[in-house]
């Protein structure tokens, strides 16, 4: 009997290490990578420590286009996650608490979720050739609204769920007890959302953050990201490997700092769902 | 302080559930009114509409001579305890008995002072600095009334506040709201489906059904001269007997004929009686005022003892006589099922009803 849990166990174990092996290691080889020349990279075979800390790639990354690529793409993941979190928060409370208007009712709700069901790339064209027509391609407007428009969707459906778990007496009490709506919005719902709001955040963010098509397509000459960017790390026939791992590096860092600060409430978010 | 005087209130939810009809109520300032009446009779509705949470369908609600009724609950100034008590999650203890006063800027120290004093009245004192939201049940309720007791409002609503916590809770919170209501001497509308909790706490009581007040009195006076059937029914433990009988007329003096039995009422000043010869009436009487003898007596009928049950210090004996069912509540004493005694109707204790309106009939 004994034996066998043990054996479970083994296997369970073994099975994890594989697992974290597969991850984590393609993520090791770009930090190794980012730290060789660029003729070490296609070297065979190749070395699998840093020997030497070149900082070759990180440098031409920070002097051109890369630094401009990753600060737009900051502006434009923290403006349109701000709008989609704010515009998301008070739609969910209409749809949690007001669910029998035209707007708000079952269909509307069901209508508004239908935008995330599609790939992103069967709204692209036409989205392309308003901006288009609005003269707006390429700036940092058309790219911000855009992305809001793909995670509004996401954040009102997030923030219903918590917007339902809390009952409605609360909000009641706290007007008997003397505060307005906004008071009450302000000094009650929100800080009960609050891990919601988290989870909101870090999610619509890592939806920007990872996104290509959108910022390809509407983006690339005068308003970069960094999605768009790493392709152009191509000279002719070359691909300058240790220079896209660089940016790769630093391109994770933001990811694994919200990751970090609000795991706890992606959990939660993962395990309701 | 307020009298609160709601005027013809009506509230029909989703054009079709009728919870309030044409509620005209006066709570006089400083006194305790106690709202009774089965579930679902609309005593939470009105609660809610008297605290701004639900706008009247129809009608007015007046704080002393000003109209409230457009008025938002933060304007009001009313305490409420919810039926489901509501507890700020997250907040500590203290936080939820401030929050209303932080509410109204009142100065820290002040807070912290008047927060202190009402937690001693509630003997939560100890737990201050603890979440709210991970105490008992019955914990829980004290902080709820405590929050509501630490300000004084125009006017308290509680709301069935006794019913989430446990029986010894229950009669010790009892016994402080009753003090502390005196103390206070505030306006207070108390909320109950339990009839010996407004007998014993409410200086008047409104009996409800169906959203109708059916009567609004003192405890004596719904206890003594129910309006009406309901009203002697659900006062009272156990509620009143209703017999239906006919009227009729033997040598001169009127016979309540209830098939099963005969009540005789001769002296009394029966002229009214007369009016119903030949109609159908509802006789009412108290099980405490029905007499029971083990030995015939003149004047006494003889049922079947069919049930006893012990309540407190007394017996409460079901009665059988063909198809009539009678309660009687009478001192504890040896009685055994099956066993014959015999009952008389005291004349002055006798309640009648009109057999079609239910209604009382005035002597
Ligand atoms: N929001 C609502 N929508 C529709 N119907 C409602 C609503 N609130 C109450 N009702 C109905 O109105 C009637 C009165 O309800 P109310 O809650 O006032 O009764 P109550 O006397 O407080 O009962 P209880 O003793 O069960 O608390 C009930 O029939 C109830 O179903
Ligand atoms: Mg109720």
């Amino acid at each position: 009997m004994r034996r066998k849990i043990n054996w479970g166990k083994g296997v369970g174990i073994g099975g994890l290490i594989l697992y974290g092996i597969f991850i984590l290691f393609p993520i090791y080889w770009t930090f190794n990578t980012s730290f060789k020349e660029i003729g070490d990279v296609y070297k065979v075979p190749p070395s699998f420590v840093p020997t030497r800390f070149i900082l070759d790639a990180y440098r031409f990354i920070f002097q051109g286009t890369g630094r401009i690529a990753l600060l737009n793409s900051l502006v434009v993941a923290a403006i349109s996650t701000a709008i989609a979190v704010v515009l998301g928060t008070m739609a969910s409370y209409a749809y949690s608490r007001y669910p029998f208007t035209p707007l708000t009712n079952e269909g509307a709700q069901f209508n508004l979720l239908t935008v995330r069901m599609f790939p992103p790339i069967a709204f692209l064209l036409p989205i392309f050739w308003m901006w288009k027509r609005f003269g707006l391609l390429d700036t940092y407007f058309a790219l911000i609204i855009t992305y809001t428009a793909f995670n509004l969707p996401l954040a009102v459906w997030l923030l219903k769920g918590f917007m339902d778990a809390l009952p409605r007496s609360i909000e009641e009490a706290s007007y008997v007890d003397g505060y307005s709506f906004w008071q009450t919005i302000r000094r009650i719902v929100l800080p009960l959302i609050g891990s919601g709001l988290a989870a909101t955040v870090a999610l619509c963010w890592i939806f920007i953050w990872n996104e290509f098509i959108i910022a390809y397509l509407l983006g690339g000459r005068n308003v970069i990201l960094y999605t768009a960017y790493l392709p152009s790390l191509r000279r002719g026939m070359r691909i300058m490997w240790n220079q896209i791992a660089a940016l790769s590096v630093l391109a994770i860092i933001p990811s694994i700092i919200i990751l970090v600060l609000f795991r706890k409430y992606l959990v939660k978010i993962y395990l309701r769902s | 302080m307020a009298k609160v005087y709601l005027e013809n209130l009506t509230k029909i939810f989703e054009g079709r559930v009728l919870a309030v009809d044409r509620l005209t109520l006066e709570i006089p300032d400083k006194g305790l009114v106690s709202l009774l009446g089965p579930s679902g009779c609309g005593k939470t509705t009105t609660m809610r509409m008297i605290a701004g949470l639900e706008v009247p369908t129809r009608g007015k609600i007046y704080f002393d001579d000003q109209e409230v009724t457009d008025l938002p609950p933060e304007e009001r100034n009313v305490a409420m305890v919810f039926q489901f008590p509501v507890i700020y999650p997250g907040m500590t203890v203290f936080e939820n008995i401030a929050f209303p006063l932080v509410a109204r800027k009142v100065p820290k120290k002040e807070v912290k002072k008047r927060v202190e004093e009402v937690a001693n009245v509630f003997g939560i004192a100890d737990v201050l600095s603890k979440k709210a939201h991970i105490l008992d049940a019955g914990t829980r309720q004290k902080v709820v009334l405590a929050r509501t007791f630490v300000r004084r409002p125009h006017v308290y609503l509680l709301d069935e506040p006794l019913t989430s916590v446990d029986p010894s809770t229950r009669v010790e919170l009892r016994t402080v709201l009753k003090k502390l209501q005196s103390h206070l001497g505030q306006t207070m509308v108390y909320v109950t489906h339990d009839q010996s909790e407004a007998l014993t706490l409410a200086d008047r009581i409104a009996v409800m059904n169906e959203g109708k007040l059916l009567q609004y009195g003192s405890p004596e006076e719904v206890y003594n001269n129910p309006k009406n059937t309901f009203v002697g029914y659900f006062i009272g433990n156990p509620g009143m007997n209703f017999i239906g009988c006919s009227v009729e007329e033997e040598k001169g003096s009127c016979v309540l004929n209830a098939e099963d039995f005969r009540v005789f009422v001769p002296d009394l000043p029966n002229s009214f009686l007369r009016d119903f010869v030949g109609k159908k009436i509802i006789l009412g009487i108290r099980p405490e005022n029905l007499e029971i003898h083990a030995k015939a007596v003149s004047g006494a009928i003889s049922f079947l003892v069919i049930l006893v049950e012990p309540v407190g210090n007394r017996l409460v004996v079901h009665l059988k006589k063909g198809e009539k069912v009678l309660k009687a509540k009478i001192p504890r004493q040896e009685m055994s099922l099956q066993q014959e005694v015999w009952v008389r109707f005291p004349l002055e204790f006798l309640k009648f009803f009109d057999g079609e309106t239910l209604e009382t009939i005035e002597v």
